[in-house]
C-alpha cells in the first residue's frame, strides 16, 4: 500500500514561503493499495495535484476510455476544507473515468446533494461534474458503521466528536499486508470520545491524526473541533502503531513550528512526523 | 494612493513550489487613498491584509467585492477582521439578484451569498457570530459612490452570473480593477435572455463601454490575464494579456498588473510573458506580473 500526502493543511489554503515545506493544501490523501485499486482520503484543495498526476497515469482521454479507469473517494465530512478540490478534479472531464464517493450526513438529502450545494453557479463557475453528461461517471453513496471491501482492502468509518450537529467520519483502510488509519479532524471532550480512534488505529502501520493545535492552544480552543499533537501521540501510543503523521497544520504554523512540534515527541517507541506535502509512504 | 496585492492568483489557492514567488492565494489587493483603506475581493489573500490591518490599527474597512465566485469570497472565514469587536467593514458589489436566467443563478442578495457560505455542515461558525460590524451595500451598474473622499465606479463586466470592476479616483490618481472578464468574448451575463438581439447588442456596447469608463486613463490597471492565446477557451469569462493591451492603449493607461494567474503556471512563466508582452507594446505601457507582497506608490 502506497500513501502518499497531497494537502495536510487544515482549515484553509494557506500558500506562501512560510508553509511550502510542510504544505499548504486542504486534506487530501491519496492510497494506492497492492492490488492497484485507487483511494483517495478528503477531497481539499490538495486533490487538484493529485488530479495531475493521475491524468499521466490512466485518468485522461482515450487511455481513460480503455481501462474504465476507477477510484474511490471517501469524505470525512463536508466543510470545505475536505470537499473544496472536487471541482477542480481534472479526471472528472474525461469519459470512462469513474469515481465513487463516500460519505455520512444528517442532512436530509445526503451527500450527493451537500456535493451539489457546492456546484451551485452563483458561487461556482466550473461545469457541475456530477451531471454525468459532463465527463467521468460518479456515484455518490451514503455510508454507516458496516465495514465495505474496495477490491481486497476493507474499508471502517467511525463517527468521531468534531462539530456539534455536523458527522464526522475516521477512517481505517487495511489488506492483509499493511493498514492504515486516517483521523483528521477530532476533538476528545470526554474519555469515551477516544474510543473510536483507538478502534480504527488499532496496531495499524501508519496513523494519520488532527494535530491542529498545542497543547497550550487546545486547553483555550474548547468546542472547535480539533485536538492537540499531544492527544495525537496519546491515540498512537495506546493503539500500537508504527508511525505517526502529525495533520490538519493550523493555518497560521509556520514550517519552522510544525518542525519543532514533531521533534517535540521523538524517543516514543513509534515514528513521529509532520505530514509533508508530495511524500509517500510504502506500507 | 498605494497598492499591495495580497492575492493574484485565480480559481483556486494554489500551495506548490512553482507559484511561490508571485504567490498562491487568491485575489485581494489593499488600495490605500484619501486616509482610506479599501479592500478589493475577499480570497484567501485577505487572511494576510486583515493581520496587516490589524497590526497597523486600522479599523474601518471598506470591500469592494466583484462578484461571489469561491475564489473571491472564501478568505472572509478566516479574516482575523471578523473577530474584533472594533472592525466596522462595508462590503460593497454590484446588485447580485438580478434573477438570472437559463442556467446561472442569480437570485440572493450580497449578505445572503456570504451567509450561505458560513452555513452547516460547510463551516462550522455562521457569520451572525461574526464580532465586527458588517454592512452589505448593493449598487447599480454605472453606480458612482464615495468612501470619504475616494470616488468609486462600479460597472459589470462579461463574465458568468453578476461580476463588475472597480474604478478608485483620489490623491489625484485613478486605479482600475478589471478581473474576472472575457473583455470581448461572448456575453455571459447571468440576466441575458438568449433570443432577444436586441438586448444582447446594448449589453455588449454598454460591457465595452463600462471597462473604457473603468480604464480611463488610469495610473494603474489591474487586469484578468488568465488565459494566453494558445489556451483561450470561450465561456469562461476571462482574458488574455492581448485584450488587456489593446484596452490599456485605447484608454491610454500607464500600468498594466497582470492578475488572476492561473494555477498552473509556473513563476518562470509568468517571467517569459511580461518579457513577451513588454516587447510588442510601445513605450508608455508598463507590463508587470502581480506579485503577493507587492507594494506600489503613486505619487
Amino acid at each position: 500500500m502506497l500513501v502518499k500526502m497531497w494537502g495536510t493543511r487544515g482549515s484553509v489554503p494557506t500558500p506562501g514561503a512560510e508553509t511550502a515545506r510542510y504544505g499548504g493544501n486542504t486534506p487530501c490523501v491519496g492510497v494506492t493499495a497492492g492490488d492497484g485499486e485507487r483511494i483517495i482520503l478528503d477531497a481539499g484543495i490538495g486533490m487538484h495535484w493529485l488530479g495531475q498526476e493521475m491524468l499521466t497515469e490512466g485518468f485522461a482521454g482515450e487511455a481513460a476510455l480503455q481501462q474504465r479507469s476507477e477510484a474511490h473517494i471517501l469524505l470525512t465530512h463536508t466543510h470545505w476544507a475536505h470537499i473544496q478540490g472536487i471541482p477542480f478534479f481534472s479526471p472528472n472531464l474525461f469519459p470512462g473515468n469513474q469515481f465513487y464517493i463516500y460519505g455520512a450526513t444528517r442532512e436530509e438529502g445526503g451527500i450527493e446533494k451537500l456535493l451539489f450545494q457546492q456546484m451551485d453557479t452563483a458561487y461556482c463557475p466550473v461545469p457541475n461534474f456530477f451531471d454525468d453528461t459532463t465527463g467521468a461517471l460518479t456515484s455518490i453513496e451514503d455510508i454507516d458503521d458496516a465495514p465495505f471491501t474496495i477490491g481486497q482492502t476493507t474499508i471502517t468509518a467511525r463517527a468521531v466528536n468534531h462539530i456539534a450537529g455536523t458527522i464526522c467520519l475516521g477512517y481505517r483502510v487495511a489488506n492483509k499486508n499493511s493498514s492504515m488509519a486516517y483521523i483528521p479532524d477530532v476533538e476528545y471532550v470526554c474519555e469515551s470520545d477516544r474510543d473510536a480512534s483507538l478502534e480504527l488505529a488499532k496496531g495499524v502501520d501508519l496513523l494519520i491524526h488532527d494535530a491542529h493545535f498545542t497543547a497550550a492552544e487546545a486547553a483555550e480552543s474548547a468546542g472547535c473541533g480539533h485536538c492537540s499533537d499531544a492527544d495525537a501521540v496519546d491515540i498512537a501510543r495506546r493503539a500500537g502503531v508504527s508511525r505517526l503523521l502529525l495533520f490538519h497544520h493550523h493555518p497560521n504554523r509556520h514550517d519552522d513550528d510544525v518542525e519543532t512540534v514533531a521533534a517535540s515527541h521523538q524517543g516514543e517507541d513509534f515514528q513521529v512526523e509532520a505530514a509533508t506535502e508530495r511524500v509517500g509512504y510504502e506500507l | 494612493m498605494k497598492i499591495r496585492f495580497w492575492g493574484v492568483r485565480g480559481s483556486f489557492p494554489v500551495s506548490s513550489p512553482h507559484a511561490v514567488r508571485h504567490g498562491g492565494n487568491t485575489p485581494c489587493v489593499e488600495v490605500d487613498t484619501e486616509g482610506r483603506i479599501i479592500l478589493i475581493d475577499a480570497g484567501t489573500g485577505i487572511r494576510g491584509a486583515g493581520q496587516s490591518l490589524l497590526e497597523r490599527g486600522v479599523t474601518s474597512i471598506d470591500l469592494l467585492l466583484s462578484h461571489a465566485h469561491w475564489d473571491h469570497i472564501q478568505g472572509l472565514p478566516h479574516c482575523d477582521l471578523l473577530a474584533q469587536d472594533s472592525v466596522h467593514l462595508t462590503i460593497h458589489a454590484l446588485r447580485q439578484d438580478v434573477a438570472g436566467v437559463g442556467k446561472i443563478c442569480a437570485d440572493r442578495s450580497l449578505q445572503q451569498l456570504f451567509v450561505g457560505q458560513q452555513t452547516a455542515p460547510f463551516f462550522p461558525v455562521p457569520l451572525t457570530d461574526a464580532r465586527a460590524h458588517l454592512e452589505f451595500v448593493e449598487h447599480e451598474e454605472g453606480e458612482t459612490f464615495a468612501i470619504g473622499k475616494a470616488q468609486i465606479t462600479c460597472r459589470r463586466l462579461n463574465h458568468p452570473g453578476v461580476a463588475g470592476g472597480f474604478r478608485i479616483e483620489g490623491d489625484s490618481h485613478a486605479f482600475a480593477y478589471i478581473s474576472d472578464t472575457d473583455l470581448f468574448g461572448e456575453l455571459l451575463l447571468a440576466n441575458l435572455p438568449a433570443a432577444n438581439d436586441a438586448e444582447r447588442k446594448r449589453w455588449h456596447g454598454q460591457l465595452q463601454q463600462g471597462a473604457h469608463d473603468l480604464g480611463h486613463r488610469a495610473d494603474l490597471m489591474v487586469c484578468d490575464t488568465f488565459f494566453l492565446p494558445e489556451e483561450y477557451q470561450e465561456e469562461w469569462g476571462h482574458s488574455r494579456p492581448d485584450d488587456f493591451i489593446q484596452l490599456a492603449n485605447s484608454v491610454g493607461a500607464h500600468r498594466l498588473f497582470l492578475f488572476h494567474h492561473r494555477p498552473g503556471r509556473k513563476d518562470e512563466e509568468l517571467d517569459a510573458i511580461v518579457e513577451r508582452y513588454q516587447g510588442r507594446v510601445n513605450g508608455n505601457l508598463e507590463i508587470i506580473a502581480a506579485r503577493e507582497g507587492q507594494e506600489v506608490a503613486l505619487y
